[in-house]
């Protein structure tokens, strides 16, 4: 039972790596594309030529950075909360807390998750049930599929909100690596696997658990 | 029930659920339970909505391009020219070392903006100068904690720019507003070094610099040193917005870092975007999420409310100055200064600005130089956190040497809190401000 949990976190500890591997130059890359707009956008101002997309490509850009750092600042971590509580109490209490509270994390994003797709157009035939077996029926929302168009882009806005799904569900893999790490530590403390994900600086080098 | 997302959130915090999902948590409850029968599921798309386009805003972009310059110039290895160039001017007096650790944060500050960058660029440079040059490490710690604080409050300022984000309030305003504060407190911070290391006898660190000497270090801190000039100058001349300004800055410190000084290589820019990057994002996920709490709060009137019942304590605006002073640091305390602006700010604004009729950059610059001090007082200081990991002195040791600075920084926030003319006095010269 236990080899099949490790084999299990192995499994998705590989995965989510891959997924941050994919992430890491998206996130530079929408930097560098923050960088060029913005002075694409000054230079166009002082050259006096338009340039009106540069700030609908701003809009795009803000979201979908946070949506990329999402789930690999999740799975590290890197989101700012208290700890007080968590260092307070003995270490086997401390991990059966923090499966508490990624399990409630995992509700918020299966509904954000739901929520999300549906808004990209996407009924969730696969999550409902899921849902409502905790007792959240969102079957009542119709999915969005109104063809809103940016202006001067022209792109449907409804591509640029996929983006949120799919970070829902990268976090989502992340949550149930987090939570199946932390039952096996309440079996057996001593097995590496259960180590804390490490933090950015450590992650950078793709080292640690 | 009006004030039950509070305690909700409060509850979530307090359990470990980090920041971003207890304001999401406490959102989407509390919208659950106040409309009660009339909720419908697809209420929660408010908030998702929220989440989206609280973070989608031309003026917002001006936050990652500021981290971004500032990570450019801290990979850039401007650090040693700046204290070198600190050292010239200040190292023969009593006390030098300390002295050039606070000159070289308040310099700093005007490149990065960030008290954590500050510590652990500065601390790993001057703590074990200063050790070896006869200090003790929590004293040498406790230099560099207290002084990195003046990072996020001389511009620019990742938390002044979330402020005047959230709060509607010019952003080259609030830069001017931290001027003043943030050179009182170096000023404060150095005449308590001053008098301790006369205490302390601590040593002079080197005999006094030659014109020659001055000139050649500041001769090579002149190119990066000009990113702040172009940034402010850019921002409160009005020629730049300062979306723009940042957009600026970080280009130019890219060039300098890499064509002029070139203490940075092509190859190490996809790490210093990665890491820029990681930074925005989670500040910008936290910005959505804290617009979603912000819309549900005005949604339920809990704004309006939670700001009758601070006045209902007492109408007199120096006490609720003094009160919310207290509260605003012990907030410090424990939150991080970017998520204590978000969650605090619109309530708080609106009984200071709104009902007292406090001035708004005013109130602005107390509410982030009070959050930013937090940020090195325990238990949960990320700065003594730093500072501890960088000297390897224990936290409590750091938190106890850091006292007598942080009395200083104290008396200068009741300082700023009551003589408002020592914040307003630069946007209104500037014309920034009415």
């Amino acid at each position: 039972m236990l080899r099949s949990l490790s084999w299990l976190i192995i499994a998705l500890r590989g995965v989510n790596r891959f997924v941050e591997w994919l992430l890491k130059p998206l996130v530079a890359l929408c930097m560098a594309c923050m960088l060029a707009t913005v002075v694409w956008t000054v230079t166009a101002r002082l050259a006096g030529i338009s340039a009106p997309w540069t700030e609908k490509v701003m809009l795009i850009l803000l979201p979908a950075l946070a949506f990329l750092v999402a789930p690999i600042a999740y799975r590290r971590a890197a989101n700012v909360s208290l700890d007080i509580v968590v260092d307070l109490l003995p270490q086997r209490l401390a991990r059966l807390h923090l499966l508490g509270v990624h399990l409630l994390i995992g509700v918020i994003l299966l509904v954000a998750l739901d929520l999300t797709l549906r808004k990209v157009g996407i009924r969730p035939v696969m999550l409902d049930p899921v849902l409502l077996a905790l007792g959240i029926d969102l079957g009542s929302i119709r999915p969005f599929r109104a063809p809103i168009r940016i202006p001067v882009l022209g792109i449907e806005w409804r591509y640029v909100y996929m983006i949120m799904p799919v970070s829902m569900g990268l976090m989502l893999l992340a949550n149930v690596e987090l939570l199946l790490r932390y039952v096996l530590g309440l079996f057996d403390p001593r097995d590496r696997l259960v180590s804390p994900v490490r933090s950015f600086d450590q992650a950078h080098a793709n080292v640690g658990q | 029930m009006q004030t039950a997302f509070l305690w909700l959130f409060l509850g979530a915090l307090l359990i470990g659920i980090p920041v971003v999902f207890g304001l999401l948590l406490a959102s989407g409850m509390v919208l659950f339970w106040d409309l009660g029968d009339s909720f419908e599921p697809r209420d929660l798309n408010s908030i998702l909505s929220q989440v989206f386009s609280g973070m989608s805003s031309v003026p917002l972009m001006a936050l990652p391009l500021f981290i971004l310059a500032g990570e450019i110039m801290n990979r850039g290895g401007i650090t040693d020219r700046l204290v070198r160039f600190s050292q010239t001017l200040i190292g023969h007096v009593r006390g030098g070392l300390a002295h050039v650790n606070i000159l070289s944060s308040i310099l700093f500050s005007g490149l990065s903006g960030s008290a954590v960058a500050d510590t652990s660029a500065l601390g790993s440079m001057l703590i074990p100068a200063m050790e070896k040059n006869g200090y003790t490490t929590r004293f040498a710690a406790a230099v560099t904690a207290a002084s990195s604080v003046i990072g996020p409050i001389i511009p620019p300022s990742g938390i002044m720019i979330i402020y005047a984000f959230i709060m509607g309030v010019s952003p080259a305003a609030l830069f001017a507003g931290g001027i003043v504060p943030g050179l009182l407190i170096g000023t404060g911070l150095m005449a308590m070094s001053y008098w301790l290391a006369v205490k302390n006898n601590f040593p002079i660190a080197n005999e006094r610099a030659s014109v020659r000497e001055v000139v050649d270090a500041g001769r090579a801190t002149f190119w990066p040193m000009l990113t702040p000039v172009i940034l402010l100058g850019g921002i409160l001349s009005g020629f730049f917005t300062p979306t723009e300004a940042a957009g600026v800055a970080a280009a130019y410190a890219l060039v300098v870092a890499l064509f002029v000084i070139r203490t940075v290589s092509f190859r190490d820019l996809p790490r210093i975007f990665f890491k820029a990057g990681v930074a925005s994002g989670i500040i910008l996920l936290l910005i959505g999420a804290s617009k979603a709490f912000s819309w549900v709060a005005d949604q339920v009137g809990a704004a309006q409310m939670l700001s009758d019942l601070v006045l209902s304590l007492t109408e007199n605006p120096y006490l609720l100055l003094f009160i919310v002073n207290i509260m605003l640091f012990v907030v410090g305390m424990f939150l991080d200064a970017g998520p204590a602006i978000l969650i605090l700010g619109p309530i708080l604004s609106e009984v200071f600005v709104d009902q007292l009729g406090l001035d708004p950059v005013h109130f602005a610059i107390i509410m982030c130089v009070n959050v930013t001090v937090g940020l090195a007082t325990p238990p949960m200081g990320l700065v003594l956190f730093v500072a501890s990991s960088v000297s390897g002195e224990r936290v409590e040791a750091i938190a106890r040497a850091m006292l007598p600075f942080l009395a200083v920084e104290i008396a200068i926030i009741f300082l700023i809190t009551f003589v408002p003319e020592l914040v307003l006095v630069l946007p209104r010269a500037l014309g920034l401000h009415g």
